[in-house]
């Protein structure tokens, strides 16, 4: 009878889980490549929450933009979720249709420091938050009331936390 | 209303590679953004976006709402002839509805990026139908190309490039959500379904139709064979087929024939459904075939069978009556491109040839020829005359610079030395320190004669050392026993040293001097030139520094004017950085400067602090980099950096753009205040930038001792030391020992 060799480590390695912040990290990087797609998905909300003005501002040089619409806005109660993965205010249909999995501003959040101003249609008072590398770091009443129902958002220093891809698209801006 | 506003005429430096090529990535990121906007924009004529960019402060792309879809589409197309923009009729195929937009053939668009489908008004990627659409595109166009191609005149390098082109599109389709799915991806995911069959047979039966005035005798074919015609149908036309008829005969309408038209389907290949109407008015039955006077080549394609109205083949059947005035044009074999002389038939019109043929507008022969890049360092020919002078100033300098002498400028066009040991030896004869402008003439200059010394003061003079020009370290140590010591220990006793405080208090100033330097009499009877500038420059930075420096180094009156930024600045922190700002972050805040420090996680390794205000100094702002500056001076002062450096570089830019500058006229009493003012500064004697401001330049003293002297020698002129030179350098020396 052959004797076949046993190739390979004599104790195999245990499996464990990515951590948790790792795993959104490749989540992120496979969903999010570029400044313009930050900026495309950005806009897909705004057009969905009925803007009907969509204001963009660019700056390649510090990789951030700013959106401004005058939307539906976000009720309050909901922007402590902003930035959590799998959160969506779609429609099951529109899930299924554009993919919508909650993942776009999710991964912005991730790789950037986001301030989302939004006041809500219906309501008097206008709610900012702030969140970075998918940490809520604050939820207050914003400094400037808004006049109108709508939403801002401020992306600042988008992959802070990829060197490589940052460098490229700073080398590129 | 569409407004395009960024502009793409701007060019880089050609001079630094690194920034031309930058500068090419960020224009692509730039166009990629404004295609993401203007194809979100195409079907949401509703919506207003505005696309601008911080960096060059200019609107990159505006679509205003209330805009016409057609207008958009076409700006989107970048269409200059309307006429080629053709809208997709609606087609249901099953649960997909297809409609949309299209450039006729030749128009077309060196790549995709002019192919957009949307689902739903989502834009997807959906490689079937692009490639589908292409092939259209491809087969309609490619033939006009390799037509052209033959001329004597064809210009290769437009013909290239038009070969190339794509299909430009607009595709909008309609279906129920469960039957596709979506792969997320940048841009637009990727569509999959079960079967692309129906939808892409759609697609194309909606572009042909489209494009029929523009299509070959093949995509004719199939256009008509999807609306199932019979092949005995064709093999009859062809026996009847004897003349080729006119175009008029081939498009005559028919009013009572309507046969039942087939579109493809989910039941079957063939089904009846309601008939259709070609473009141009054409019908079915008037236009099944059409013939030429030399291919009557059969061509048997079970796509181009032609079914009856109850749907079975009947090859016995002749053609009606109405349908004998058509001919037959077969189509030809694969591969072989129509001819030049089916061109009506082909459907493309010879306007349309005669425009394919300058595509683009590209014309070789109009392009400049290429020159190679002229090294600006090399002489050119005009210059011939220069680099000759050039080189026989260099050639006539050698014998000069072998002996180490500097050469002053010489005169140009000087004729060369002949006899170069001459020239050394007229070198040798002289001083041996260095030639004199005389002896220079002499020697270069053959043809005029030798000028001889006319008095002895010449020679004097230029043996002579002007002891101004000399260190000051030779004036106390030379020995007086020459003229040139002597002269040059006068002048260092009557030049003083160094000036000190006091020599300000109570000086004197007198008239401006060229509107630029004050002259001063110090109280100490010292000569001084004050620069009216540098002075100014001073006392100004003094008041502004008392203004927003306290004397402990700190803000005055405790606090800064601070400045909100529009947009926070990053700032992103070392390991040994955070600590700083706990350590001086008071100072700091009251300096003016507002900041949020983030600290390290696991998500976000590197620290990072955004500076929300700055300090505002004189309607100046501060920066984030100051900032760290200046916790890092606290931090190697130990807390006793004083004002920040960004404030002092403010202040200092602030005096020296608000003195007193060249060219100012002032009147005495002016110059006297500026003179007292300089007088009451911390820093007298330099500047804000460290220059001088006041320079010491004669003792008034010593020189009316000098003077004295010499009246004395005159009065004696028969005193102790002899006569002349010898009697006044005797009374100089005792006047120095003394």
């Amino acid at each position: 009878m052959e004797v076949h060799p046993v190739l390979g480590p004599r104790e195999l390695p245990e499996l464990l889980p990515i951590p948790a912040h790792e795993a959104q990290a490749v989540r992120s990087a496979s969903s999010l490549s570029s400044l313009w797609h930050a900026v495309e998905i950005c806009c897909i909300n705004s057009v969905e929450a009925a803007a009907t003005e969509v204001h963009i501002e660019l700056d390649f040089g510090t990789c951030s933009f700013k959106i401004n619409d005058n939307g539906h806005g976000l009720a309050p109660e909901g922007m402590s979720l902003l930035g959590s993965w799998n959160i969506t205010s779609k429609s099951k249909l529109h899930n299924q249709l554009g993919g919508h999995r909650g993942e776009g501003l999710a991964s912005i959040c991730s790789t950037a420091v986001v301030e989302i101003t939004s006041r809500a249609a219906g309501s008097f008072e206008t709610h900012s938050c702030l969140i970075r590398a998918e940490e809520l770091l604050q939820i207050k009443l914003a400094t400037e009331q808004r006049s109108r129902s709508g939403t801002v958002i401020s992306v600042r220093d988008l992959f802070f936390n990829r060197p490589v891809t940052r460098k490229a698209l700073t080398n590129s801006g | 209303m569409i407004i395009n506003l960024h502009s793409s005429v701007c060019r880089p430096s050609h001079d630094n590679r690194y920034l031309f090529i930058s500068f090419c990535r960020l224009k692509k990121e730039v166009e990629r953004c404004r295609d993401v906007i203007a194809g979100l924009a195409l079907l949401r004529p509703g919506v207003t976006f505005t696309l601008y960019d911080r960096s060059t402060r200019s609107f990159i792309a505006k679509y205003i709402k209330g805009r016409s879809q057609v207008q958009s589409i076409s700006q989107f197309f970048n269409c200059t002839s309307p006429e080629d923009l053709t809208q997709l009729r609606a087609i249901s195929a099953g649960n997909w509805t297809v409609a949309g937009w299209a450039m006729r053939p030749p128009q077309g668009h060196p790549n995709t990026s002019r192919q957009r489908i949307f689902i739903n008004n989502y834009a997807v990627k959906a490689p079937a139908l692009s490639k589908s659409i292409d092939e259209i595109f491809t087969e309609s166009y490619r033939a006009i190309i390799k037509v052209q191609g033959r001329a004597p005149s064809a210009d290769l390098l437009s013909l290239r490039k038009a070969t190339n082109l794509h299909s430009m599109f607009l595709l909008d389709l309609q279906c129920p959500p469960e039957v596709i799915e979506v792969l997320p991806e940048p841009g637009g995911g990727t569509v999959l379904l079960e079967d692309w069959t129906p939808v892409v047979a759609a697609v194309r039966n909606a572009v042909l139709s489209a494009w029929d005035s523009v299509l070959n005798s093949a995509l004719l074919s199939e256009v008509e064979s999807h609306r199932g015609h019979r092949e005995d149908q064709v093999e009859a036309a062809v026996r009847h087929a004897s003349v080729p008829r006119r175009e008029e005969d081939l498009i005559a309408p028919q009013a009572g024939a309507s046969p039942s038209v087939f579109l493809p389907s989910s039941s079957g290949p063939w089904s009846k459904s309601a008939p259709s109407r070609l473009g141009n008015g054409r019908t079915m039955s008037s236009h099944i075939l059409r013939a030429g006077p030399l291919n009557h080549r059969t061509h048997r394609n079970p796509s181009n069978s032609i079914a009856t109205n109850n749907g079975e083949y009947n090859r016995n059947n002749k053609p009606p009556e109405k349908q004998q005035s058509s001919v037959l044009r077969l189509p030809p074999q694969s591969g072989e491109p129509p001819r030049a002389a089916y061109s009506t038939g082909s459907g493309i019109s010879r306007q349309q040839l005669s425009s394919a043929s300058t595509i683009r507008g590209v014309d070789a022969q109009a392009l400049p020829p290429l020159l190679p890049p002229r090294d600006p360092y090399l002489p050119s020919s005009s210059s011939n005359s220069l680099l000759q002078v050039y080189r026989h100033r260099r050639e006539t300098s050698r014998p000069r610079m072998a002996e180490g002498s500097a050469l002053a400028s010489l005169p140009k066009k000087r004729p060369r030395s002949s006899t170069p040991s001459a020239s050394l030896a007229s070198l040798s004869g002289g001083t041996g320190t260095g030639l004199h402008p005389l002896s220079l003439g002499q020697e270069t200059a053959p043809t005029a004669p030798p000028a001889a010394p006319s008095s002895a003061l010449d020679v004097i003079l230029s043996t002579w050392r002007n002891p101004a020009m000399m260190p000051a370290a030779t004036g106390a140590s030379q020995t007086v026993a020459t003229l040139d010591g002597l002269s040059s220990a006068v002048f260092a006793r009557l030049r003083p040293e160094a000036l000190a405080r006091e020599d300000l208090q109570g000086a004197r100033a007198l008239h401006q001097v060229e509107c630029k330097f004050i002259p001063i009499i110090s109280s100490t009877g010292k000569l001084a030139l004050v620069d009216q500038h540098a002075a100014d420059e001073r006392v100004q930075l003094e008041k502004l520094k008392a203004q927003i420096v306290s004397p402990s180094g700190g803000p005055a009156g405790g606090t800064c004017p601070s400045l909100q930024l529009p947009q926070p600045q990053p700032l992103r922190l070392g390991a040994d950085e955070v600590p700083l700002f706990a350590a001086y972050g008071e100072a700091a805040v009251a300096w003016g400067w507002r900041w949020v420090v983030y600290r390290a996680s696991a998500c976000a390794p590197e620290a990072l602090a955004e500076v929300t205000a700055v300090p505002l100094v004189a309607t100046r702002g501060l920066t984030a980099t100051d900032l760290r500056l200046y916790l890092h001076d606290m931090a190697t002062t130990h807390g006793g950096a004083g004002p920040p450096a960004g404030i002092i570089r403010i202040l200092n830019s602030i005096a020296c753009r608000s003195a007193i500058m060249f060219g100012d006229e002032l009147v005495p009493a002016q110059c006297q205040d500026l003179v007292d003012a300089l007088e009451a500064t911390q820093m007298c004697f330099v500047c804000a930038h460290g220059r001088p401001t006041t320079v010491p330049l004669v003792d008034l003293v010593a020189a009316g001792k000098a003077a004295a002297v010499l009246q004395a020698s005159r009065a004696r002129p028969n005193g102790g030391g002899g006569v002349g030179l010898r009697g006044l350098k005797f009374k100089l020396k005792a006047t120095l020992e003394n």
